[in-house]
């Protein structure tokens, strides 16, 4: 595997993990497995908007 | 006696191996969290189509910097309503919280602008709209 993929992994990895048993705790009654993925998933989705647009305004300066 | 104990735990523990995690309770919060990654879905497909259409010279660098700019705080919003929802709060305060984040996803380009585009921000507005209903 590419070692910036997994850098990044081992950088993300303890908020979501975190995130995840976070969840389970308080909310016992829930399907772990859903959650845990529904979370990653918003989570993963606005990462990458966030690091879209500071790729594009980087790359075109303000106006 | 403590030996009986343990045997009986220990058949009671081995005998059904089968034993299913329940199914999946349509929780409020499971149905708003599927409706939030929605919604950061849209609002990743905005910014990618507003680059998109700017690079193909069909809408100014300032909209695109608008929005980007607007969802750089959206897709903040919809990360805390995730967080919301994954925290202790009781459904009714939940909803409270919810409720107050909602009017920062207020698309800001209100005038005439491509009509693909305009497809991609409607598409925020309903799902924003979709949790208020939840919420409300």
């Amino acid at each position: 595997m590419n070692p910036a993929i997994v850098a990044l992994l081992i950088q993300e990895a303890p908020v979501l993990i975190a995130d995840i048993v976070a969840l389970f705790r308080k909310h016992p009654a829930l399907t772990p497995d859903v959650l845990a993925a529904l979370v990653v998933a918003v989570h993963a989705v606005n990462k990458d908007t966030l690091d879209t647009i500071a790729a594009d305004q980087a790359a075109h300066p303000n106006p | 006696m403590k030996r009986v104990l343990i045997a009986c735990l220990l058949l009671s523990s081995c005998g059904n191996p089968t034993v299913q995690t329940p199914a999946p309770p349509n929780s409020p919060q499971t149905q708003v969290l599927n409706i939030d990654k929605t919604l950061a879905d849209s609002i990743n497909a905005a910014v990618k189509t507003a680059i998109s259409l700017r690079n193909q010279g069909q809408v100014s660098a300032a909209d695109v910097n608008t929005i980007e700019n607007w969802a750089k705080a959206a897709a903040i919003l919809d990360d805390q309503i995730a967080t919301e929802l994954g925290s202790a709060d009781p459904w009714t305060v939940q909803k409270q919280k919810i409720l107050l984040l909602l009017p920062g996803f207020q698309i800001p380009i209100t005038g005439t602008i491509n009509q693909t585009l305009a497809a991609s921000l409607a598409a925020v507005t309903t799902t924003v709209n979709l949790i208020r209903a939840q919420v409300q």
